[in-house]
């Protein structure tokens, strides 16, 4: 039996465990809610994570690219980006799969026949953590970038009233009054 | 390993379950991304609010008054007093749970604190220790606990991470009002000095100049003029903006951000073209230039001072009744607390529509109509020509903004408005929208952007039911009428969804209207115009609509 069998065969108790883990990452009276409202839209949490690491599962099992993957795990990780997590913490839930995956050997992992296809297995684990680690990466740059482009959206037309002025000044056109009294006072928020 | 019978590790034996805690063990963490920064001492100062000081919530001390505690407890005895709902708020919650998973803050982020049944706790817990016997004898054991500064802190994370939605209160048999609690959670918070920035700077912007930016009645018709001339290069058509004009028939009020944000603008156009088409005898106030109230968000107090102008300058300009534009709490404030507050407006007329005669009488006492009740009814009288496939390059759903839909029941007025405008529209699943709509995750005056991370997860379960009908059937707007929601919704979607835009029910109007003499080849937005008709009026105005409104999901 290989690797993969063995992964098949006993999927839905693997994953199970998996998803677990992921959930005890969350405070124990979310847990419960998290783990057991089936509904996708009114447990969103529960439900991406359960959804998103079952593909992530399937796609290692059956040797997807590194694309793959990341699309897979996008979810769980973009969740877990913004949650109150520190960023060992948010990506850590990668390698308790190979914590659950050895344990479900039952004590038949350092078998030679195994020992190969285990450590293969093991290093794609790790690459699906280094993956995940970029795209937490990804994620928070992108917070910092919204969050600087979004300020921007808030006063949009004023700005846009400016550089209309601007203009006037540079191609030489009259400036009324109205034109350069400061039009806004006080906070700089809407 | 032939043979082998590998015993896979059970769920049981997984340490499924954290150790337990209780809630109150748990200290606040004031975690960047996650908090607002406190009120500007100079504006919260304009305003007249008690306890002025510099402080950062991430300060250790928070330097609360000598007498804080008295304060507070103070307050909240005088509120139990005023506000009957407030007692029996405090009183009858049995803890049923059924509220318990229904706040979107919750949803997204597991805090357990973020249930709005603990949520409540935070505040009921010191009323029990100091308003009830058991309190006071048993402590603890009661659910009791000392008002301690290490409270305060809690109370004011927790109180600023509810956008006194409403959600919850719908699945409450007892009709307990999370939202209220928090309500009186921020006034006693306020009370001890503890108000946050992106409240207060509107609040005192609104307070001298009538809107939340701060713009002056010069700029405020620069804008308006400036949208004229946009909307003229678009359609070929020179509207009017009447400002200040006295002996109009209606006051128009609308949320500032129409005027100088983005998307918000696109609606600004289509009020215009919309009033422009069908000849309204209107006017906009420079005064009352702000349909939003951050008062709402502060105390009752400061709600009444900001909304005071709008019938201050319905009278003084002598119109009969007022109609407002797409804003979300201004609706909460007005259907809920503008007649008593700073009514009744008996200078003012029961509403009827000047182009189809229809009587608003659902608006009798606070004379102010909603601009898509005013529109469906100019569709359903047939007043308006709407070329729908102008629309063909959005596939729109549509977001019930909580305070219209939860606090106003405006549910099928804008959704007549988008089926007459564009023809293709879905519906996101059932649990998600109307009453039962998903925050934004930054209403109440928490949208700011040193709190964004927060707001991602208050408002991932909006955006997962977005991202679900963007998968299914390819939607790409998001519709709503809520100057917030226009504001932070595009950065969660970018962030959850990317490829979902943000959109006004106007701005779908505005792109559908067929105007006498215009000539249009691109939209609102100034992208190409799809099926546009051109200035001869041809086009594709009697396809028949493709009805794709979807709620089996
Ligand atoms: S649903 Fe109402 S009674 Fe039940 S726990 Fe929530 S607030 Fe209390
Ligand atoms: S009002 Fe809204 S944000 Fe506040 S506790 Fe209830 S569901 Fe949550």
């Amino acid at each position: 039996m290989s690797i993969r069998e063995h992964l098949l065969t006993n999927r839905a108790d693997i994953l199970s465990s998996w998803i677990g883990r992921t959930f005890a990452t969350y405070p124990a009276d979310s847990v419960r809610f998290f783990a057991t409202r089936s509904d996708r839209f009114a447990n969103p949490v529960g439900d991406t994570i359960k959804r998103g690491l079952s593909a992530v599962f399937d796609s290692l099992v059956a040797g997807a690219d590194p694309e793959r993957l990341r699309e897979d795990i996008d979810a769980v990780i973009r969740l877990r980006s913004v949650q109150n997590f520190s960023a060992q913490d948010a990506v850590g839930f990668v390698f308790a799969l190979k914590e659950i995956v050895h344990a479900s050997l039952n004590g038949h992992a350092g078998e030679s026949a195994l020992r190969e296809d285990l450590s293969a297995f093991d290093r794609r684990v790790d690459q699906l953590a280094l993956l995940a680690f970029d795209l937490y990466m990804s994620c928070r740059e992108q917070v910092y970038d919204i969050r600087a482009r979004e300020e921007k959206a808030r006063s949009a037309k004023l700005l846009a009233r400016a550089h209309q002025i601007i203009e006037r000044h540079a191609t030489g056109q009259k400036i009324t009054r109205d034109d350069i009294t400061p039009q806004v006072e006080g906070g700089e928020r809407q | 390993m032939a043979g082998a019978k590998p015993k896979p590790e059970k769920l049981s034996s997984v340490d499924y379950h954290p150790p337990s805690q209780s809630w109150m063990d748990v200290p606040p963490n004031v975690r960047p991304g996650t908090f607002n920064w406190a009120a500007n001492p100079a504006n919260a100062a304009y305003l007249d609010l008690p306890h002025v000081r510099k402080w950062q919530p991430t300060d250790e001390d928070w330097k609360l008054p000598d007498n804080w505690q008295q304060i507070v407890l103070e307050g909240l005895a005088d509120r139990l007093q005023k506000y009957r709902s407030l007692k029996l708020f405090m009183d009858i919650c049995v803890r049923c749970g059924a509220c318990a998973d229904k706040c979107h803050f919750f949803l997204g982020s597991g805090d357990p604190k973020n249930m709005p049944v603990l949520r409540a706790e935070l505040l009921r817990s010191v009323y029990r220790r100091d308003f009830t016997t058991a309190g006071k004898i048993l402590g603890k054991l009661a659910g009791a606990r000392p008002l301690t500064p290490q409270v305060i802190k809690e109370w004011f994370l927790y109180f600023y991470q509810c956008t006194e939605c409403r959600r919850c209160s719908v699945f409450c048999p007892y009709g307990i009002d999370t939202a209220e609690i928090t309500m009186m959670g921020r006034e006693l918070l306020n009370s001890i000095g503890l108000g946050i920035d992106w409240i207060t700077t509107p609040a005192a912007n609104c307070f001298r100049t009538g809107n939340h930016l701060g713009i002056q009645p010069h700029g405020f018709k620069d804008s308006l003029d400036f949208a004229v001339d946009e909307l003229a290069e678009i359609t070929g058509v020179r509207v009017e903006a009447p400002i200040n004009r006295k002996g109009a028939e209606i006051l128009f009020v609308s949320p500032s951000a129409d005027y100088f944000a983005s998307p918000h603008y696109y609606t600004l156009l289509g009020y215009l073209a919309l009033f422009h088409e069908i000849g309204l005898d209107y006017t906009w106030s420079a005064y009352a230039s702000e349909g939003g109230n951050f008062g709402l968000f502060h105390s009752s107090d400061m709600m009444k001072r900001l909304n005071a102008k709008i019938y201050a300058e319905a009278r003084r300009l002598g119109v009969k009744w007022i109609l407002g534009g797409e804003c979300g709490h201004m609706w909460r404030v007005l259907h809920q607390y503008m007649d008593t507050m700073n009514g009744p407006a008996d200078f003012l007329e029961e509403p009827v529509s000047p182009i189809t005669g229809t009587k608003f009488d659902h608006a009798r006492a606070t004379k102010m109509v909603h601009i898509c009740e005013f529109t469906s009814d100019l569709i359903a009288n047939g007043k308006l020509k709407l070329e729908k496939s102008r629309n063909d390059n959005v596939r729109v759903t549509f977001h019930d903004s909580c305070n219209p839909a939860r606090a106003m029941g405006l549910l099928d007025e804008p959704r007549y408005c988008i089926d007459h405008a564009c023809n293709h529209f879905f519906e996101m699943p059932e649990n998600t929208i109307r009453e039962q709509t998903f925050c934004c995750g930054s209403g109440s005056g928490i949208g700011t952007d040193e709190n964004f991370e927060m707001r991602m997860r208050g408002g991932f379960p909006r955006a997962n039911a977005v991202k679900y009908v963007h998968e299914i059937h390819g939607v790409n707007m998001l519709a709503c009428i809520c100057a917030i929601d226009k504001a932070t919704l595009p950065p969660l979607l970018e962030f959850w969804v990317p490829g979902v835009e943000v959109c006004g029910v106007h701005e779908l109007i505005g792109n559908a209207l067929v105007m006498k003499g215009e000539h249009r080849v691109s939209d609102l937005r100034g992208e190409p115009l799809p099926g546009q008709a051109g200035a001869d009026g041809e086009g594709a105005a009697d396809q028949p609509a493709e009805k794709e409104v979807s709620k089996d999901v």
